[in-house]
């Protein structure tokens, strides 16, 4: 079997009672790859990703990690190899930023001492531009606040010297955030990307999707409309098919990317 | 530096006033022993004084009566403290006492069960487990209620507030109909002893119940202490906790048994005291924050400090005669959950 496939998704289900949420998908993510999930409201994007991580079990097909079946993986050691960013926020009480940053150091079993650890944290608050806000209560934040709060968390958990093996995922990790802080998050996924650790992500901006991933996977009505190097699927056509609107594509000053308006 | 220093200042300042509190409470009564007296008691016990002049009867009512109540006020305390921590937790929710969702008067059910029937029970039991039926069947009773009203309030990974209120209303009147059945069934003896348990109190203290209590209390308050990291991440909610390698699942039963081993304890011995268990971990929290590494130790001790208080109070406001001791923590414990409420009206209002 190929080693580059770090997930394999084998013709897979998702059913709750007679509705059909994932229809036979099938796809393949290489070790570092950056892959962006993209369609419509209600098409499956978010179900995928939970299949993916293991958060729902899926009712048919297969799904291999590192050629080893997630649902048989040692929780803990699949937590030190996968992060998730979730929509959700179930945070009742009034634990500090670096409380919830620090809780993402969790799954490691040999930290390093606990200046090391702090200065970690603190680090990955600064890429976050969270400076200010370090022993600040999560409760009183703002949403964008928050999602960057959660963000720091997730990388925290990701966060070593060897990304090869390791899966970052992340449900609309732009949502709250205000322009500068999306772009220093993609700037920062990049970077991340480039050291060799394999992303994927739900994304509801086009633009975002076309700049920032090399494969795109577009979902609709729970089906695999297509999925393939970014350069080479994203159509006019396909965006009018997927999502029932007319858009143009443009290259902007020559680069290679079209962008979409 | 400064969370440490207060967090410092918050468990010596506990501790100080715990152990005054027990003092005073070993001291007054319908006899009153001076503190000197009761110091002179103590150090003649340990073999450090002889040949002081303490009046016998002082030192027998010290001994076998002040000294278990006092002791069997602060171990409920201390397990009521730390399960309204916990279950408060489990729940994700600051509003969780386990009077409102019916822990304890599933407890009730139990003990009262056992009472009612104990002539049956004894012969499913070796002898020697015989003193534990009581508290066994109130923690099977406390158990069963927990598991149906967080199965009832689940939503998604959050429980909701109204649901989790309303089953625990339908758990409470179910177990309050078996109550009264009970009640109608029993003998005067028996009864006498079911009404003590829905108002609660120290009376049934000796130093066989402080054992069995100290037992079913210091285990799991030990356990709960050594998943405290757990219990952390727990707070993120159940997916975000499981993509962080925890199994959620078993620490929920972890949370559940251990919650139903200290009400159920408390329950059986001091029948049923309504919201030390909302209270403390809320203030707690409010000193010295939600991580549960000093939220644990820290609801556990001002558990028994508002236990302890209270029973001060009982006996005290009406003396000779006294108040049950649920009436006081009621008393207390009440208009701060109106103040609760009143504060968290924001927290109601967001689509719960």
């Amino acid at each position: 079997m190929e080693n580059k496939n770090l997930l394999e998704i084998k013709s897979i289900f998702f059913k709750i009672k007679d509705k059909v949420i994932l229809d036979d998908i099938s796809l393949h993510v290489e070790s570092g790859d950056m892959v962006s999930i993209i369609g419509p409201n209600g098409s499956g994007k978010t179900t995928m990703l939970k299949a993916i991580s293991n958060e729902i079990s899926i009712t048919d097909g297969e799904i291999n990690f590192i050629n080893k079946n997630i649902s048989d993986w040692d929780l803990n050691d699949f937590a030190n190899k996968k992060a998730v960013l979730s929509q959700s926020n179930n945070l009742v009480f009034p634990f500090s930023v670096i409380d919830i940053v620090k809780m993402g150091r969790f799954p490691l079993k040999n930290k390093g001492n606990q200046i090391e650890e702090n200065n970690l944290c603190k680090k990955i608050l600064n890429i976050f531009d969270l400076d200010d806000y370090v022993n600040q209560n999560y409760i009183t934040l703002s949403g964008g606040e928050k999602q960057r709060v959660q963000l720091a968390r997730v990388i925290a958990q990701i966060w070593s010297d060897d990304y090869s093996k390791k899966i970052l995922i992340l449900d609309e990790p732009t949502s709250y955030l205000d322009i500068k802080h999306q772009h220093l998050l993609f700037q920062f996924l990049k970077e991340l990307n480039k050291k060799g650790l394999t992303i994927i992500m739900v994304l509801h901006d086009l633009n975002h999707a076309l700049l920032n991933s090399n494969k795109i996977v577009v979902l609709k009505d729970s089906k695999l409309i297509s999925f393939g190097e970014t350069k080479n699927i994203i159509t006019e056509e396909l965006i009018k098919k997927v999502f029932e609107i007319d858009l143009k594509l443009i290259n902007y000053k020559g680069s290679d990317t079209p962008i979409i308006f | 530096m400064i969370e440490k220093v207060k967090i410092n200042i918050f468990f010596t300042v506990m501790i100080i006033v715990l152990f005054l509190l027990l003092l005073v409470g070993v001291s007054y009564g319908p006899v009153n022993i001076s503190i000197y007296d009761v110091l002179i008691i103590f150090l003649q016990q340990f073999n450090f004084l002889s040949n002081h002049e303490v009046q016998e009867i002082n030192e027998i009512v010290l001994l076998n009566i002040r000294l278990p109540r006092v002791i069997l006020g602060a171990l409920v305390g201390l397990a009521l403290g730390t399960s309204g921590a916990i279950l408060q937790g489990l729940f994700r929710n600051p509003l969780v006492d386990p009077g409102f969702i019916g822990v304890s008067s599933g407890a009730a059910v139990g003990a009262m069960f056992a009472i009612l029937f104990t002539q049956f029970l004894q012969l499913f039991f070796w002898s020697f487990l015989i003193p534990f039926i009581l508290p066994i069947m109130a923690i099977i009773g406390s158990f069963i209620t927990t598991i149906l009203v967080y199965r009832m309030s689940k939503v998604e990974s959050k429980t909701n507030i109204m649901t989790m209120l309303l089953s625990g209303i339908a758990v409470n009147a179910i177990s309050g109909s078996i109550i009264g059945l009970f009640v109608s069934i029993s003998s005067d003896v028996q009864l006498r002893s079911f009404t003590f348990w829905t108002l609660g109190g120290l009376d049934n203290a000796d130093w066989l119940v402080v054992f069995l209590t100290s037992i079913f209390v210091f285990i799991p308050i030990f356990f709960v202490f050594k998943i405290r990291h757990e219990l952390d991440i727990f707070m993120l909610g159940d997916s975000e906790a499981s993509h962080l390698g925890l199994d959620v699942e078993s620490l929920k039963k972890k949370i559940i048994l251990m919650t139903s081993i200290m009400v159920g304890i408390s329950v059986s011995f001091c029948g049923m005291i309504g919201f030390v268990g909302l209270v403390t971990p809320h203030l707690v929290r409010l000193f010295i924050g939600p991580k549960h590494k000093f939220l644990i130790p820290g609801s556990a001790l001002l558990g028994a400090i508002i236990l302890s208080l209270s029973d001060l109070i009982a006996k005290s406001i009406i003396a000779p005669a006294q108040l049950p001791l649920g009436v006081i923590t009621s008393a207390i414990g009440a208009p701060f959950f109106i103040w609760l409420i009143v504060n968290q009206k924001k927290r109601f209002s967001y689509g719960e």
